[in-house]
């Protein structure tokens, strides 16, 4: 407000009277700063652009409370908004100019949309008088980013501003969140109009971000607790995304039950949490996934049932009565039939869910998880650790990475064979410090979101964990990381191969007639240190 | 690397041909997950 306040003082020297309407009131512009300021927004990632230029020159007048970072490319601009989202639990802010400023956000926003990321993207579009007419860098992103926001709108009058940009904040980070859209007109960024100032919207009629929690689930799902005898816990992203670490950690210890995290939920307890039980899904580890089909009653928190967390769904689970806890009234009863539905936000039912259920230990059954983990060890883990060869295997870097930053960091993983060995084999101490792309699986994601992820939690150590393929679909964030000078380690796993890819062809598809995807030597003839085996671990070790 | 001020980049080779193991191959129930190449049928 002050810089409003100044802005309506003098109106000689503000850019409103450098407008050819040069009368009362504000711009749609201004309007759009005023309402960032008022939802708290300190950083916004963006790219300008003709369409959105108007706000880039309002921008100016307050460059003292937003501070802008320019990425090199708007893809870069969304996953840095979600690093960003994901390190603060806050909302993460883009700017991006109209047509293909606005379709680079596409890969983002769908990366935001399957990972229930809080976003909110702000594109310029051209006048609204030219829309429909294949103006220059028109596109019509409302159609093109229906299927991937929670909730997109375009703005063609700036009266509606405040209230549409209020509505949007509300939609990104209530309920489950997602990344919303708001295209807003150039005639409308331009307009002045009579501001009554900013309102945050807290109700919006037919949508329901916090249930009504019934009693009678919760109280059914105890009684089921209680009468387990071989209960599990899957855990994801709802219990990060719902502040209700605590609540979850309360749960499990009062009620003992072994409990396991989906790449997304890893963090949400200390990876080193005496019932936490590691990683399910495609490339978890053994126990929780062979396991599941022997507990008994299976609670389900915060998560989505994945196919990469269930496997096939007919060989899922069948023997168990399932409990899911979720926001998402979509979510249940989706791709896992529940016994119980327990409907509304973990924070609150987990204590309720507490108070009812039993003390109890399950020592038989720990037993079974830890039989499983000596056997894992035996086949994979020892190997990966301390292979013969004096070959570096991607677990040994991840190792001295654990050992050299004691679980305190912040892990930016990219997609592929390094991000599912580095979420095996790391270790956290605190929440939201693994930031990777779970449901999208968007290669080129781990650069641009370490950079936000930084700007999220800036007193943490970021470090982020990429493969050579990923690494080289946004590479061009370096450019970003050197002019504001973002303190982020980049660790480039490379093996010369899209990893992931070559594994399927050996074990799957018959690798004699598919071409290996070899890459070269990415950082070769750079200034930038290519390590051994053995001077790895001596340099980083003093 | 962690104690140098500002940004750092380290590229590190690794293994070319390593597999990330368990692995629940596409298909698959949960309990079919195997812990070596050879388990697969």
């Amino acid at each position: 407000m002050e810089t409003l306040q100044k802005i309506k003082e003098t109106p000689k020297e503000n850019t409103l009277a450098k407008t050819p309407l040069g009368y009362g009131g504000i711009s749609g512009s201004i309007a759009v700063l005023e309402a960032f300021i008022a939802e708290g927004v300190s950083t916004i990632f963006g790219y300008p652009g003709g369409a959105i230029m108007l706000i880039y020159d309002a921008l100016y007048d307050y460059h003292d409370r937003l501070n802008h970072i320019l990425v090199r490319h708007e893809q870069g601009a969304i996953h840095a908004a979600q690093g960003y989202a994901r390190t603060s639990g806050d909302v993460g802010v883009v700017f991006a100019t109209s047509g293909p400023g606005a379709t680079n956000l596409v890969t983002g926003l769908a990366d935001a949309m399957i990972d229930s990321t809080p976003v909110v993207c702000v594109t310029g579009q051209v006048f609204a008088h030219l829309l429909g007419t294949d103006a220059f860098q028109e596109t019509d992103v409302i159609n093109i980013t229906t299927p991937v926001t929670k909730w997109n709108y375009q703005v063609t009058d700036a009266t509606e501003i405040p209230a549409v940009l209020a509505k949007a904040f509300y939609i990104a980070r209530s309920g489950r969140p997602g990344p919303v859209l708001i295209d807003i007109t150039k005639n409308a960024q331009l307009q002045l109009f009579d501001y009554e100032g900013y309102e945050k919207c807290n109700h919006i009629r037919s949508y329901r971000p916090a249930p009504i929690v019934r009693k009678e689930y919760v109280e059914e799902a105890a009684k089921l607790i209680n009468e387990a005898e071989r209960p599990f816990v899957i855990f994801g992203q709802g219990v990060i995304l719902g502040k209700a670490e605590k609540e979850f950690k309360a749960f499990i210890e009062k009620a003992g039950i072994p409990a396991a995290w989906t790449i997304l939920g890893m963090s949400a307890i200390p990876t080193d949490h005496p019932l936490g039980v590691g990683m399910l899904g495609m490339h978890g580890n053994y126990g929780p996934n062979l396991l599941t089909n022997e507990c008994d009653v299976l609670i389900a928190v915060g998560m989505r049932f994945d196919d990469r967390v269930t496997g096939r769904l007919d060989k899922y689970a069948k023997q168990a009565k399932v409990i899911h806890l979720d926001i998402d009234p979509s979510e249940i009863d989706k791709n896992v039939k529940t016994t119980v539905p327990v409907w509304g936000d973990c924070k609150e039912t987990l204590p309720m869910l507490t108070k009812l259920v039993e003390h109890k230990v399950y020592p038989q059954w720990i037993q079974k998880f830890a039989d499983c983990i000596a056997k894992e060890k035996e086949k994979v883990i020892k190997q990966e650790l301390n292979p013969s060869s004096e070959i570096l295997t991607m677990g040994e870097v991840i190792e001295l990475v654990n050992e050299l930053t004691k679980g305190d960091a912040i892990i930016v993983t990219d997609v592929g064979q390094h991000q599912m060995v580095a979420c095996r084999y790391a270790k956290y101490n605190q929440s939201k410090s693994n930031v990777t792309s779970g449901g999208l699986g968007t290669m080129g994601f781990a650069l641009p979101a370490a950079i936000g992820a930084k700007f999220g939690d800036k007193k943490r150590t970021v470090v982020a964990v990429i493969g050579d393929g990923g690494f080289q679909m946004t590479l061009q964030e370096l450019g970003t990381i050197m002019q504001f000078d973002i303190d982020i380690k980049i660790l480039i796993l490379n093996n010369e191969f899209l990893g992931m890819v070559r594994q399927w062809q050996e074990l799957f598809h018959q690798k004699d007639i598919h071409l290996p995807i070899s890459l070269a030597r990415i950082l070769y003839n750079w200034p930038a240190p290519i390590v051994s085996k053995v001077n790895l671990f001596a340099k980083e070790k003093n | 690397m962690l104690n140098h001020k500002g940004s750092y980049l380290l590229e590190v080779m690794v293994g070319k041909e390593n597999n990330v193991f368990p692995m629940v191959p596409q298909g698959k129930g949960v309990s079919e997950v195997v812990l070596c190449k050879e388990d697969i049928q």
